[in-house]
């Protein structure tokens, strides 16, 4: 027998994508290795609160059927894996049927027509935060725009002042880019998703006394089971809502100028065409997928010849799926035209993103107001971007680039 | 030519409605609202590309 017989899953000892060295210093690159090399695998990785084996599946047909799948693959739990927490993101981490009646209350707050209407709104935010940048020649992408952008822009849905940006943004911080290591016992993430609930929870006092038209009001006018939700239960939801509207679409800001200081064909091309923003976006996101998605077994199954007990847990990260040779012609191309472009970067099945509509609008306003003003620029010299591999999110801490500001006129 | 969209496969991505809103409509909520249409003459690539774009896999087409 021979490492290389097809019916032995193979092992890598101690692997979590969030703590792999390889993916910290290659990024992109070392998950096509991976799943090339080993497109599904098991790990020993364990920790005193998890201590099954993990199970990866790389391509792309495995992950979207594990995540189709949601009566084997159960969401539960899976925000905290790694600590007890009392926070829980809803309906995220529930199941079908019981998903099903959360998430039809919250998609008309999501539904294409209805973050289209906001546009002009989102588009006015975008240009109010360039125009002070533009003349600047220089910023740094993560903490001058790409943080403030969608969390303004989420403010104003929540119809509460951005005076308390800057705050809220070092909440999503601590809550999402705190690894394992850094707090063991979870008490730095606890307490980020402590203050985001007390945050919330005064907004949401305050509009049952005075309702208005934000989505906090629209969220006390649901009904479950012929009831208004209940306090943990919205907590929960605007939870979800904060963290995943918030560093998801910052994350995916980074990658996107990241690629286009680098690849000044691709950067002239939409510059000249902002009509190609919308497929470029939709390019961005196959090729830059930033999310990982946990999931864990109801039952004994065995998937692509992986003997998986009831309760494992099961990580689909969706980069290297969405960068599948088998899946995308030519994948490793980026092509900013791609036609078909069946990314699943918004995820697959019942739990798909319900922010995508919005994600969508604010990356593609990003691309359009962004060139119309700083059409040239270039990421400054010795930049150290720190790519970050996280449980849920991939993304880079900085992406400082420069520019010769216009002179007008 | 019709084109087929298995409203239990649908999840709301609505990629469909960006190739083509008038052929590929969508409920209140932005979940596909068609179950079997006979496309127009001349959409027929807007069919194509839909099915081929569906990240649920939900989108089909009938050859008369």
């Amino acid at each position: 027998m021979t490492t290389t017989d097809p019916s032995v899953v193979p092992v890598r000892h101690g692997f979590l994508h969030s703590e792999d060295e390889g993916l910290r210093t290659k990024g992109y690159p070392e998950w096509d290795r991976l799943r090339n090399e080993t497109p599904v695998f098991e790990s020993d990785y364990a920790t005193p609160g998890s201590p099954q084996p993990i199970w990866y599946f790389l391509d792309y047909d495995d992950v979207y059927a594990i995540l189709r799948d949601t009566g084997m693959y159960s969401s539960e739990g899976f925000t905290h894996p790694d600590y007890d927490s009392e926070y829980m993101m809803i309906p995220s981490e529930f199941d079908p049927p019981k998903h099903t009646k959360y998430r039809t209350q919250i998609n008309p707050f999501f539904s294409p027509t209805r973050v289209a209407q906001m546009e002009p709104v989102i588009r006015s935010v975008c240009r109010e935060l360039l125009e002070e940048l533009a003349p600047l020649g220089r910023a740094d992408v993560i903490t001058d725009f790409a943080l403030r952008f969608p969390t303004s822009v989420f403010m104003g849905m929540l119809g509460v002042p951005v005076d308390d940006l800057d705050t809220l943004i070092s909440w999503v911080h601590q809550s999402q880019h705190t690894s394992h290591a850094e707090d063991p016992d979870g008490r730095i993430r606890d307490g980020a998703d402590r203050a985001i609930h007390e945050f919330m929870g005064a907004i949401a006092e305050d509009r049952k006394k005075n309702p208005g038209n934000d989505i906090v009001s629209g969220l006390l006018e649901c009904r479950v089971d012929g009831r208004p939700f209940n306090d943990q239960e919205l907590g929960g939801i605007l939870y979800l809502l904060f963290l995943a509207g918030l560093d998801t679409v910052a994350s995916m800001l980074g990658w996107t100028f990241m690629h286009l200081a680098q690849h000044t064909d691709d950067r002239k091309r939409i510059t000249a065409d902002p009509t190609l923003s919308g497929s470029t976006v939709e390019e961005l996101l196959r090729y830059y997928s930033i999310v990982s998605i946990t999931r864990h077994t109801t039952a004994d199954v065995e998937m692509k010849g992986c003997p998986i007990k009831k309760g494992d847990r099961v990580i689909v990260p969706l980069a290297p799926a969405d960068r599948d040779p088998k899946a995308f012609p030519d994948a490793m191309d980026f092509q900013l035209d791609r036609a078909p472009n069946r990314h699943i970067a918004f995820g697959a099945g019942p739990h798909r993103c319900v922010g995508s509509h919005l994600a969508r609008l604010e990356l593609r306003v990003a691309l359009e107001e962004w060139h119309r003003l700083i059409p040239d620029y270039a990421i400054a010299p010795e930049a150290d971007l720190g790519l970050r591999v996280g449980m849920f999110v991939t993304s880079l801490q900085s992406v400082p680039l420069e520019w010769t500001p216009s002179t007008g006129g | 030519m019709k084109v087929r969209v298995d409203q239990s496969l649908c999840t709301g991505h609505a990629r469909c409605n960006a190739i083509d809103p008038d052929l590929f409509l969508l409920d209140d909520v932005g979940y596909s609202s068609i179950d079997t249409v006979e496309v127009p003459p001349g959409l027929e690539d807007h069919a194509r590309q839909a099915e081929a774009n569906c990240p649920e896999h939900a989108i089909s087409i009938e050859v008369d």
